[in-house]
């Protein structure tokens, strides 16, 4: 959809007219950002109500503004200088250490250094047995921890790579679903799209999260995914362009068009 | 030409207004109120009806606009726009609040902000209604505008209650808020 269809929607004036609903204002108000012939259709059609209000505006009743300006805290907000006047000083009263000279005891501690050294013998002895016997149990489990960190490498260098040449795109929790985070990375010379979940809830039985691309305010499936991979980097569809990613969760396989009031995260390009 | 005018001078007054708002300067609110009580005054009493409704409401409006002028965010609009929104959601609410029903029921009062019924003479100087630019309007355009502005109702609720495809409201809707625009063309932004 281009944008003189997008406009011609009548999008613009359910906004204008305040009645649009949260999940579509929002997309609205990335498309804006990104369009500047929607958003001067926006503008165009706020200003109609401006002048709308100017002209029928009607005189306040004189003492209102006092009442109002009673009800408003104007102090403004200062940085807290920090006293000490509540640290009065206090003597604090020196209390003498024991210091009462050990006695010859010289004799003694040299036999117990004998005995200390002997069940440190004895301890090391103990402990080089035990190892010796868990060496080769240890040597295979690092063998095969080091093949799954030689994996790990590959995979991060990968995605090292994939993010360094991708522009990333922050997809935050909406209103209804704060705290929720997911990452899109977008190839800029493949125009594939990436996707990184952070933090999404797995989706419950039959349903699957299904990502958007906002292609001039209109929804582009960019494919599904069971969020079951939360460390790994998903390779989700090729998309030429968008003004906006969002998340949706949808029955198992997908819907045609999103269901907005299920939408999880959403973030601008 | 004109237009575009208006709208420099009034983003940039717009601009500094927010400036001296965020910096909560009293001077700044003083400015607000001067030049925008009266709008936010018209469209809460065209909603409302009540002389003493609308006074509560437009104290809440000035402390709200107070309290939250840091959330403000010019990429969504206007301040002027952002504080019509709030004065008409604010009425609005009220309008659908139990406590102003009840009200209205004792005092029987026309629903003529719901409904394109004509009111007599009468009734016009009853509740100081004037001829407004939204009655200049197309009967069926009219209505579509009155049901959504001044009463909040979404374009679904709009055709469900009209009886009138969804594609019609949001047609109308579109030729209403042109012909708007094209009568208030002569109009002179005061700010």
């Amino acid at each position: 959809m281009d944008t003189k269809t997008y406009i011609s929607t009548g999008i613009i004036e359910e906004y204008a007219l305040g009645v649009l609903p949260q999940e579509d204002a929002s997309i609205l108000e990335c498309v804006m950002k990104n369009n500047a012939e929607v958003r001067t259709a926006v503008l165009e059609a706020q200003i109609t109500f401006e002048l709308l209000a100017d002209a029928e505006a009607v005189q306040a009743p004189s003492h209102l503004k006092s009442d109002i300006f009673a009800k408003l805290d104007f102090t403004k907000l200062q940085v807290n200088e920090i006293t000490n006047e509540n640290k009065s000083p206090v003597s604090t009263p020196i209390i003498p250490l024991n210091n009462s000279t050990p006695k010859n005891q010289t004799n003694n501690f040299s036999k117990f250094l004998l005995v200390a050294a002997s069940l440190l013998l004895l301890m090391s002895l103990g402990y080089n047995f035990y190892t010796s016997q868990n060496q080769e149990k240890a040597m295979t489990q690092m063998t095969a921890s080091n093949n799954v960190l030689k994996t790990q490498n590959t995979d991060l260098q990968n995605q090292n790579s994939l993010i360094l040449n991708s522009k990333n795109i922050k997809l935050e929790g909406v209103k209804t679903h704060p705290g929720m985070l997911a990452n899109v990375y977008w190839d800029t010379t493949s125009k594939k799209v990436h996707l990184k979940v952070n933090n999404l809830p797995s989706a419950p039985e039959g349903q699957q999260y299904q990502l958007w691309a906002i292609v001039d305010g209109k929804p582009v499936s960019a494919g599904m995914f069971d969020g079951s991979q939360p460390d790994q980097i998903q390779s989700m569809a090729v998309v030429d362009k968008a003004q906006a990613f969002a998340i949706t969760l949808e029955k198992a396989g997908g819907s045609a068009s999103p269901t907005m009031e299920n939408m999880m995260v959403m973030g601008t390009t | 030409m004109t237009r575009n005018y208006i709208l420099n001078k009034l983003k940039l007054t717009s601009e500094e207004l927010v400036t001296l708002l965020k910096s909560r300067d009293e001077k700044g609110f003083n400015y607000l109120y001067d030049n925008y009580s009266g709008a936010l005054y018209g469209i809460i009493i065209k909603i409302l009806t009540y002389k003493e409704e609308t006074n509560e409401v437009l104290q809440d409006v000035f402390v709200k606009v107070w309290n939250s002028i840091q959330s403000f965010d010019e990429n969504k609009g206007s301040l002027y726009t952002w504080m019509l929104n709030i004065a008409r959601n604010s009425a609005i609410d009220r309008l659908k609040s139990k406590s102003f029903r009840n009200d209205l029921k004792n005092q029987s009062i026309p629903d003529f902000v719901n409904d394109s019924t004509t009111l007599s003479t009468e009734q016009k100087h009853e509740f100081n209604e004037v001829q407004s630019f939204v009655d200049k309007l197309r009967d069926d355009y009219k209505v579509i505008i009155n049901k959504a502005y001044f009463g909040g109702y979404t374009h679904e609720e709009i055709s469900e209650d009209l009886g009138i495809p969804l594609g019609t409201v949001k047609t109308r809707c579109r030729a209403a808020i042109k012909e708007l625009r094209e009568l208030l063309k002569g109009f002179k932004h005061n700010l």
